[in-house]
């Protein structure tokens, strides 16, 4: 009879563990290494890249966060942006002067997600009961709800201006020496950077060791049956609720992280809808329900449009005859190009870059 | 061991199920028989507790089931193969043995079952690390019943075990359920194949339009001249 197929991608992920590991002490090690101030503007001065990997650190937890709900449960959630402005405003009210909490980053850090998961559970017991795309539509309404009432209720949120200044990371000042030497804002820049790399590996192992309990194979069996999966004696409304608010609580660390990165709440008008859309972009393309695949999707999307693009950009510009042309202007073009990636990626690899091959097989067979 | 009396069930403003009675001993194998709609599927799902019936008790071993759901009932004792293969299609055929023991803790006991299981459905060993939703419809239906048995349930809910199985293989299959039943698992089985459920079971229950007609031994009614012709068709 035929040999057993090729291993499945958990299988191929425990045989290459030291892919992650690389990767990690690179980007750990990357704010003292000098071979990366290669495109430096007109005037010599580089391209520090510490404050965009912030940015994908912060969209990876998010989109990790949005696979726990849309990849491993299956609750197509459009939602995403909510949960990541909730963790943003409340990082702010618990942090600036203007209220008397003051908790400072590392309360906020506990409190953003206590607040996303609050939020989660009050939308997700109504709801969770809803099939795929009426969730996705309740969803898609929150979010806007949301967005709507950060920017209104002005006397708590400062509206449009969002709540400044949030509060820095504190660290012990030895730390903050042995980091940066004297250089205060390059040791408030690369606390913010270790402790958002940090948060992110931590929720990657949780995830990872989420994903091969039982909880994990509870909730690829409810993902693929909901019947079938109650009728093994799995509580599907419980899993779900889990799911989404852990998710969410997920997304409240990544608004943490952000206000914490840009020092304000930011207008509220950045957790919208095209925020979610961008999340689950990165998430398909990647590979929906494989951890790898979330991050892979986040380092290239949010990659490309935070690091790529502006290095690209002074490269044309220091082309010569290319270089001050309008045309001449990657990030002009960029999101063309991403269309068209994104267009080309669904054709050939529909089910994602990192999908294992049981997603590879059901997605062939989806698309007939 | 289970005890059904005057079950109602509804679907919106259809009535399934117009009171259904009858009662499952310790130790029998049980064939649920009757033309299409006549309500058997319906009536599985009350017990599972997968739909809430709309009037009437259900009974387990002495413990009313009535606001127990689903997932709880597996706990029981009960385990329901649902209509239609329904094996979790992006996971392997091994993975989804493993969830059918989701409620149990007793690793050696899991493993010993899955060895069991393997040597029924031969085929299940073979493909072990391929996507369930890969296999053909008769590999996903062996699997809806190994993943079934892996809870280890007293009482067995099959519906339509054999559906789009080959011929030499229903004999097989037919061949497990009487084995079972052998190692002290109750069945209750609903089949389209009603001569050979019949030959099969101890006692059948036959329901027409939500409602029980007739019940007997099985051998029994496979003789019944007015079942034959409304059931069994021709000679
Ligand atoms: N989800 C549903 N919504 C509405 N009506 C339903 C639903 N499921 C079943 N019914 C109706 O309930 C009746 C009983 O259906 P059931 O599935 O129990 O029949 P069955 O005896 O299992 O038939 P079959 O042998 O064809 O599987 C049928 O008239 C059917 O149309
Ligand atoms: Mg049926």
């Amino acid at each position: 009879m035929a040999p057993p197929p090729p291993a499945t991608g958990a299988a191929t992920a425990m045989r290459r563990p030291s892919l992650e590991l690389g990767l990690l002490v690179l980007l750990l090690a990357y704010p003292w290494l000098p071979i990366f101030d290669l495109a430096a503007d007109a005037a010599g001065v580089p391209l520090r890249l510490e404050p965009r990997l912030v940015t994908v650190f912060i969209y990876a937890l998010l989109v990790l966060a949005l696979n726990l709900q849309v990849g491993q449960a299956g609750l197509l959630q459009l939602g995403i942006a909510a949960f990541f402005g909730i963790g943003a405003m409340t990082t702010g009210v618990l942090t600036v002067t203007k209220f008397p909490f003051q908790l400072g980053f590392w309360g906020a850090l506990l409190g953003a997600p206590a607040a996303a998961l609050l939020a989660g559970l009050l939308l997700g017991a109504p709801t969770l009961r809803l099939r795929g795309d009426y969730l996705a539509i309740v969803t898609l309404g929150f979010g806007e709800v949301v967005r709507t009432v950060l920017l209104n209720l002005e006397h708590i949120t400062d509206g449009p201006r969002g709540l400044n200044p949030v509060a820095e990371i504190w660290a012990p000042a030895g730390l903050r020496t042995w980091l940066a030497g004297d250089d205060g804002s390059r040791a408030s820049l690369l606390l913010t950077y270790h402790v958002a790399l940090g948060v992110l590996v931590a929720a990657f192992v949780v995830l990872r060791v989420l994903e091969r309990s039982r909880v994990g194979r509870a909730l690829s069996a409810l993902r693929d049956d909901e019947l079938a999966a109650a009728c093994m004696g799995l509580d599907p409304a419980r899993l779900k609720l889990q799911a989404f608010a852990g998710g969410a609580a997920l997304a409240g660390i990544a608004g943490c992280l952000y206000a914490t990165n840009l020092t304000t709440t930011a207008d509220p008008n950045n957790y919208d809808f095209n925020n979610a859309i961008m999340v689950l972009c990165c998430l398909i393309l990647g590979g929906l329900g494989t951890l790898r695949g979330a991050l892979l999707g986040a380092a290239l999307v949010i990659g490309f449009d935070n690091v790529l693009s502006p290095l690209l950009d002074r490269a044309l510009q220091q082309l010569p005859g290319v270089g001050g042309h309008p045309l001449a202007n990657f990030s002009a073009w960029r999101w063309m190009l991403f269309g068209l990636l994104l267009v080309v990626m669904m054709r050939v690899r529909p089910a994602g870059l990192f999908a294992p091959a049981t997603a590879r097989a059901a997605a062939g067979e989806a698309a007939r | 061991m289970l005890s059904v009396r005057g079950l109602e069930a509804r679907y919106g403003s259809v009535q399934a199920l117009r009171g259904v009675d009858f009662d499952v001993a310790e130790g029998e194998i049980v064939a649920l028989v009757g033309g299409n709609g006549a309500g058997k599927s319906t009536t599985l799902c009350c017990i599972s507790g997968l739909l809430a019936p709309s009037a009437g008790s259900l009974t387990f071993e002495g413990r009313d089931l009535q606001g127990i759901p689903a997932h709880d009932r597996v706990r029981l004792g009960l385990s329901h193969c649902p209509e239609g293969r329904r094996v979790f299609a992006r996971m392997t055929v091994a993975e989804n043995l493993q969830i059918g023991a989701i409620t149990r803790a007793d690793k050696a006991a899991i493993a010993s079952d899955l060895d069991q299981i393997e040597a029924i459905f031969p085929v299940l060993a073979q493909r072990r690390t391929q996507a369930a939703g890969t296999l053909s419809g008769g590999e996903q239906q062996m699997l809806a019943i190994g993943r079934a048995l892996m809870s280890r349930p007293r009482l067995l809910l099959l519906d339509e075990p054999s559906l789009g199985l080959a011929p030499l293989i229903v004999q097989a299959l037919f061949a497990v359920i009487a084995d079972l039943r052998r190692r002290g698992t109750t069945v209750l089985l609903v089949e389209q194949n009603a001569r050979a459920a019949l030959g099969l079971c101890d006692r059948a229950v036959v329901l027409e339009r939500g409602t029980v007609i007739v019940t007997g031994r099985g051998s029994d009614l496979l003789h019944d001249p007015a079942l034959h012709a409304a059931y069994f068709g021709g000679s």
